[in-house]
């Protein structure tokens, strides 16, 4: 069970969420999402408390997380082109802040771009937790 | 919306304008006079005469910009480039700049930066007095114990959504109608229902 399932970048459009431009991927369909990310985490059992999916217009995708999300559970999402990230940096540093070993924060590699600006402190948590796996 | 004003291309700005006349008045203070103050500043720190020419060549483009400057900020910075172009009334040309913030923001403060961060400030307190600001909130949230997706009501109304438009940009008006049909397909899959509420109930749910 996961506290929290943020999906970031920022950009989106109905039925679909973009890549950061600093990023080399770029669309991502409400079927990829619901195929190659949420299938198999359902299948595995996962399941949160609050998904936040952070870009423009994902409340288009709600069914395509619902899977994940659990008995009591909520998915935040966006109305419209926002502005302003629900996943602020400080948030970000705040998440991040309370992962510990029992319960670390996972961040998939890529996503490593969208928490580019958290903390100093919490960056490099980000990137030793990543190393440690890697090695692993 | 404010950082529409501040900083968009001006046909985007433009169009943006149409939707929100009001705001029109507000575009000289936000976009132009700070712009204003930076030439001038940057004219009496230039090591240079190319890069003091440089700098009241932003300050010349404003005349021809658009939307226009207001006509008072655009007469004192053209007298504020003559006599900083004459040379030897530098002091002169501060203290035209000078009056103008303050008239424009109230204040009495005889320090240019503290004028323009004020300039900041009255720009989003005019915006958000204005109406502009009025939009329904962004998020909406799916509640699994209480089976609904909760959002602002106001994403139902034409006012609220038009000021939506001239913050993002003309197509979210056909992004907010493709949505709304989405979230009806979701209703009806995930077997919730869709509850507008007071945007104070949107995350915490009905009372």
């Amino acid at each position: 069970m996961l506290d929290v399932l943020a999906i970031g970048g920022g950009h989106g459009g109905v039925n679909a969420t973009f890549e950061p431009d600093s990023l080399q991927e770029s669309a991502f369909s409400k079927d990829y999402w619901k195929n190659t990310v949420v299938a198999p985490l359902a299948a595995k059992g996962v399941k949160a408390d609050l998904i936040v999916l952070d870009a423009c217009l994902t409340a288009s995708m709600i069914d395509a997380f619902a899977p994940l999300c659990s008995a009591r559970g909520k998915i935040i999402a966006s109305m419209y082109s926002i502005n302003q990230k629900v996943m602020t940096p400080e948030i970000w540093a705040e998440v991040l802040g309370k992962a510990s070993v029992e319960r670390p924060a996972i961040i998939e590699r890529r996503a490593q771009e969208v928490v580019r600006n958290a903390d100093q402190a919490s960056r490099r948590r980000i990137v030793q937790q990543d190393q440690e796996r890697t090695v692993r | 919306m404010f950082s529409k004003i501040k900083s968009a291309p001006s046909g985007d700005l433009e169009a943006a304008l149409a939707i929100e006349p009001g705001l029109r008045n507000v575009v000289s203070g936000v976009r132009y006079l700070p712009k204003i103050v930076d030439a001038v500043q940057g004219y009496l720190r230039a090591k240079s005469q190319d890069r003091g020419d440089e700098c009241l060549g932003d300050r010349d483009a404003i005349e021809n910009a658009s939307p226009a400057a207001d006509p008072r900020d655009a007469q004192v910075a053209s007298w504020a480039a003559d006599m900083l172009r004459a040379g030897g009334m530098d002091d002169s040309a501060v203290d035209v700049i000078r009056v103008r913030l303050q008239e424009v923001t109230g204040s009495g403060s005889a320090d240019l930066v503290t004028l323009r961060q004020l300039l900041g400030q009255s720009g989003v307190s005019a915006v958000t007095s204005s109406g502009a600001a009025e939009v329904p909130t962004q998020v909406a949230v799916c509640d699994h114990a209480a089976r609904e997706i909760r959002f602002d009501r106001k994403f139902l109304e034409s006012g609220p959504r038009a000021h939506v438009e001239a913050s993002t940009g003309a197509q979210s008006a056909g992004e907010m109608r493709n949505l709304q049909r989405e979230l009806e397909k979701i209703r009806v899959q995930l077997n919730v229902k869709l509850s507008p509420l007071a945007a104070e109930h949107v995350v915490a749910g009905p009372v």
